[in-house]
């Protein structure tokens, strides 16, 4: 799915919990309370705990992702997607609007925006950039632009 | 956790020196921890076998998660000086491998002090050690909160 949709899909929905947002903030060493700690977080005006910010590409990576063992080919990978060795990640970039909180409902799109080829040391390179928003009530709280590499 | 806490120097000082900066001690449990927390199933994450025969030299770290490093850096950064971290963009060059030290850090760009209205610019490494080779880099932008009138 390196060029789909151009106009936004919604890829996923779900309702975030406080666990979630604690098991992210431990396994990537987000240490402020405000992720972890209820009373932390409403003391610093929030009504619940705060996803760290890098808690919207960990949604965008495993929407869609969360398969049984039989759909996943023998590396571990969603059978359906089209990554390989001649596929490989290029640039990630957010723009922050603002925070989400356990309880919020959020709302992932996606669309593709455009491809583009380039010569590389080792031959040509096709770029595929697409844009995820993550949405809360209609209203975007992250916008990610991410490109994939094709090497030809 | 093997993620060291951020170390804070004079935000007044030139672009050849970092504003901050962590260390990472890659092990295999902060691999498992964050391939569990994101149902990340890639076996080169956490079966050494798997990975080998993949052509890597040991388990690899997941890209997503030194983004995730960077934005607890940038975060900190912000925190430290009232602003918010309104963006970041980061890029991969090269793998890092379990048993890795990876240190991040995060230097100005603006050489001048900015105005408060204005952006503080960030530009961030995250190198391996043993060849000290940069395995990611990136950019945040740090917006100071708007003032109550």
């Amino acid at each position: 799915v390196l060029a789909d949709s151009a106009t936004p899909v919604v890829v996923g929905e779900r309702q975030i919990d406080r666990e979630e947002i604690r098991r992210f903030s431990v396994a990537i060493g987000a240490r402020d309370p405000v992720h972890t700690d209820v009373h932390a977080a409403v003391q610093a005006g929030f009504r619940d705990v705060v996803a760290p910010t890098a808690f919207f590409a960990a949604l965008g990576l495993s929407m869609g992702r969360v398969v049984p063992v039989s759909d996943l080919r023998e590396d571990g990978i969603v059978a359906t997607e089209p990554v390989g060795a001649r596929i490989v990640g290029g640039e990630t970039s957010f723009v922050y609007h603002g925070p989400v909180l356990a309880g919020d409902f959020v709302t992932v799109t996606r669309r593709f925006i455009e491809s583009y080829k380039k010569q590389g040391k080792t031959g040509p390179l096709e770029f595929y950039v697409s844009e995820r928003q993550y949405l809360v009530d209609g209203t975007p709280r992250a916008t990610e632009v991410y490109s994939r590499v094709s090497r030809q | 956790m093997t993620l060291s806490a951020v170390q804070h120097s004079e935000l007044a000082t030139s672009t050849d020196t970092p504003v901050a900066t962590m260390s990472f001690e890659v092990s295999e449990l902060d691999l498992f921890q964050f391939s569990a927390s994101t149902f990340l199933c890639h076996r080169i994450h956490f079966d050494r076998e798997f990975a080998r025969s993949e052509g890597h030299q040991d388990l690899v770290v997941h890209g997503p998660l030194q983004g995730a490093h960077l934005n607890v850096l940038a975060s900190a950064v912000a925190e430290r000086i009232g602003a918010e971290l309104g963006s970041i963009s980061f890029r991969h060059h090269t793998s890092a491998f379990c048993g890795d030290t990876l240190t991040y850090a995060a230097y100005r760009e603006q050489e001048e002090p900015v105005e408060p209205a204005e952006p503080v610019i960030l530009r961030m490494t995250a190198r391996r050690s043993g060849d000290g080779q940069i395995v990611t880099s990136g950019r945040a932008e740090l917006r100071y909160r708007a003032r109550e009138a």
